[in-house]
């Protein structure tokens, strides 16, 4: 039996996204760090945007973000709070060669 | 110690926006050089104050009047001189609401240092009278101070192949004017489309092709080959090459970022600039340890303070505070945020020695996992060019007439089998005439009248190559037989990827006839013959899907999709625009050697980030409850006479130890590839993969 909250997250779309984060220092500068932002989709998600189906739910995400969950062959866990908030983890962004 | 992106600590290079936790920290990357003055100046005075103190700390007793006041006196230079710069880092941390190494350090000694200036004002304050630590605080900045010099001139070191390299560049070039005179200009001022000399001896400035001279050109700075190479016209050279024994005149074609030189560096700085997966616990970790850190010196502060107080200790403030300083000063994450770059840095530097380009540091983890190597065949198995392999002439014509004819016509073509055939007439010294009527016909061959003769070529592909037919006044003269042939770092390569436990494939267009009698000789099995250019990357998924992780190697220029397709694409440089080429990793000497090398290189690369990062781990949990007092049950509480001094020790030395630990992958990688390199004898085809 799905739980009400459950429920609330079926047939949505959500939007994956990089954001820059300064990483650990003390070799002479601070490296970016690329990390996988979730949202909930509004509005139209640009059109070079891939849909990724995953039963109930959609992913939108560019290019980049899906060459590197493919290349890298990640596993990305994200997790949807009861508090709204979505969390990804196990992303490793790879540079486009 | 994550710095958040609203610090203006920052500075934009190429593109890419690097934050800096403290003013040190972007000094040091702006001005290396002044950074290293500075700190030389600040060790040459604490040194001398700092043993100072501790002479008179231990052998002048605490009851010789106005002692305490002299410690203090000597200990402020030190003090607040020689530790600004931690001083001005805590305070960008705390600015900032980010924690980093030098809140730490500036926690430790002025804790250390405000207790004893506290006991030496009022000594009556604490019953019985506290010691003075004076020799801690100062300790405590010059041993990090020393570590952070240490660490300065081993990463010097560590980027040795790069600095060489952008070192070797002349400052001066002898420029060729319109009017054929030579001026010496300074290499900058060089520009595309210039035409340059360079004299026997010289080393190259700017990348150029040669239009008149012959020399021979040593290559070995950027591809590792120890093998001079010829060049005449229409011959590329690159930068940072060293002419040696003739005068070639070049049009230069790229200059000062652009050349193949500043590429390079380019790569080898952005090396560490690069993430493998392992650093994302790292990363996770640093966000979080410099305030679990602070928690974990307050807790057992007050835990030591409470307990002495308990059992009637006069020494629990004493204890207290000196169990603080040690906890704060012990732990280092700078050991941790050091791990991978160090690590990337200097592998950069010795594959980019070895002719090996690594421009996606991350693909150094799929690589370390590669257990499939698919080759392309033509250009990368085999020479990408056909040659000449045999001669057959019809009874009543001269050879070197006949090929004479064919070479004339063929000489007006850029195809292939052209080139191979005027290749051939030059290498016999057999004059090419000159040729009208040229008409060349798309998938046929080509014709023109040489000397009043009727020449026709006509091309044709056969098993394992193609053949020539060359006609005269409409009689068939004689037909030349040509092939693509092995390169010689071919089979060796594929055998030593076997001793390594990687299988191997080949992809190729043309027949399945053809890419057997390859395989054949290769000891390669798994064939894909007839295949689409657009259908090899349909292939390495299917590997991928049956478990494998797949490097690629193949043209950097016309096989991109199944170079980014691959878990690892290794291209074979096509040129010297290195930008240009597709590829995780760039081979600059066409060795198929190189990609066993790559494969070494990323095994150990790997295995050197995770001890690194696993000792970074293992020193600070083990460190950590040593300060906290752990030892005491064993030792008494008599350690903390010289715990803070100790832990002051162990930090200078964590990031020295990482970058010394980093530095020893240069010798292992070098021992590895020496092997490999002596084990290349051409041993005969093994069967099957």
């Amino acid at each position: 039996m799905v739980g009400p909250f459950l429920q609330e997250i079926y047939d949505k779309s959500f939007v994956l996204s990089l954001i820059s984060v300064a990483g650990p220092c003390k070799d002479e500068s601070c490296q970016v760090i690329k990390k996988l932002k979730v949202s909930e989709r509004s509005g139209d998600v640009p059109s070079h945007f891939t849909e990724v189906k995953l039963k109930s739910l959609s992913l939108f995400m560019d290019k980049v973000i899906y060459s590197s969950i493919d290349r890298g062959r990640e596993t990305v866990t994200i997790r949807f709070t009861k508090g709204g908030r979505f969390f990804a983890s196990g992303f490793a962004y790879l540079p486009q060669i | 110690m994550f710095v958040p992106e609203t610090s203006d600590l920052y500075a934009d290079v190429d593109g890419q926006r690097y934050y800096f936790c403290s003013k040190t920290c972007q000094q040091k990357y702006a001005s290396p050089e002044k950074e290293e003055t500075g700190l030389k100046r600040r060790l040459i005075v604490a040194w001398p104050l700092a043993i100072t103190v501790l002479l008179i700390s231990y052998l002048v007793s605490p009851s010789v009047v106005y002692r305490d006041y002299l410690l203090l006196t000597i200990a402020l230079p030190v003090q607040f001189y020689s530790g600004y710069g931690f001083y001005e880092g805590a305070y960008h941390s705390l600015k900032t609401r980010s924690a980093n190494m030098d809140l730490l350090v500036t926690m430790g000694t002025l804790t250390a240092f405000v207790f004893s200036a506290y006991v030496t004002f009022f000594p009556s304050i604490t019953i019985p009278a506290s010691e003075v630590y004076f020799d801690a605080s100062v300790f405590i900045i010059t041993l990090i101070l020393t570590g952070n010099f240490i660490e300065n001139i081993t990463k010097v070191r560590a980027n040795k192949a790069a600095s060489k390299l952008i070192g070797m560049i002349p400052n001066v070039t002898h420029f060729i004017t319109s009017d054929g005179e030579i001026i010496d200009k300074r290499t900058d001022e060089i520009a595309p489309g210039d035409k340059i000399l360079i004299k026997p001896g010289e080393v190259i400035s700017v990348d150029g092709v040669v239009y008149d001279g012959k020399s021979e050109v040593d290559e070995s700075s950027l591809t590792g080959e120890q093998e001079p190479v010829l060049k005449v016209s229409p011959s590329e050279v690159s930068s940072g090459t060293v002419n040696l024994n003739g005068i070639l005149r070049i049009n230069v074609t790229r200059t000062g970022k652009d050349s193949t030189v500043n590429q390079i560096y380019e790569l080898i700085q952005k090396a560490i600039s690069g993430r493998v997966k392992v650093q994302r616990i790292a990363d996770v970790f640093s966000s979080v340890f410099v305030p679990l850190v602070i928690t974990a010196a307050i807790a057992a502060s007050l835990f030591w303070y409470f307990y002495l107080s308990s059992i009637g200790s006069a020494l629990s403030v004493e204890i207290a505070v000196l169990v603080f300083v040690s906890v704060v000063v012990i732990a280092c994450p700078c050991a941790i945020g050091l791990a991978g770059p160090i690590t990337l840095l200097i592998s950069s530097n010795v594959s980019s020695e070895n002719g090996i380009l690594v421009k996606n540091a991350s693909a150094l983890d799929r690589l370390s996992k590669a257990n499939r190597a698919v080759f392309d065949k033509t250009g990368t198995l085999t020479e990408p060019d056909p040659i000449v392999t045999s001669v057959s002439i019809m009874p009543g014509y001269d050879e070197a007439d006949v090929i004479a004819m064919a070479a004339s016509v063929e000489s007006s073509s850029n195809h292939p089998i052209a080139k191979a055939i005027v290749s051939f007439a030059a290498g016999r010294n057999i004059p090419l005439a000159d040729v009208r009527d040229v008409e060349e016909i798309p998938g046929v061959g080509i014709k023109g009248r040489v000397k009043d003769v009727a020449v026709r070529v006509s091309r044709a592909k056969k098993e394992g190559g193609s053949s020539v037919s060359i006609n005269l006044d409409n009689i068939l003269a004689g037909s030349l037989s040509l092939s693509y042939k092995i390169r010689d770092s071919a089979l060796p390569a594929i055998n030593a990827l076997g001793l390594l436990g990687v299988k191997t494939a080949m992809i190729t267009g043309d027949s399945l006839e053809e890419g057997r009698r390859i395989g054949r000789e290769l000891g390669i099995s798994d064939i894909h013959a007839e295949v689409l250019p657009a259908d090899k990357s349909e292939i390495i998924k299917q590997y991928q899907s049956a478990g494998d992780y797949v490097i690629y190697t193949g043209d950097g220029i016309n096989d991109t999709v199944a170079l980014e397709t691959a878990d690892v694409g290794i291209a074979m440089a096509s040129g010297t625009d290195i930008a240009r080429e597709s590829g995780d990793i760039i081979l600059l000497n066409n060795d198929l050697s190189h990609v066993v090398y790559s494969k070494i290189i990323g095994d150990k690369t790997i295995g050197k980030i995770k001890q690194n990062i696993g000792w970074a781990f293992g020193y600070n949990t083990a460190l950590i409850p040593v300060a906290g007092g752990i030892l005491v049950p064993l030792f008494g509480l008599s350690i903390y006479s010289f715990l803070p001094i100790l832990a002051a020790f162990a930090m200078g030395m964590s990031s020295s130890s990482v970058v010394i630990n980093s530095l020893l992958l240069d010798g292992k990688i070098r021992r590895l590839l020496n092997r490999a390199a002596e084990s290349y004898d051409g041993k005969e085809a093994k069967t099957g993969n």
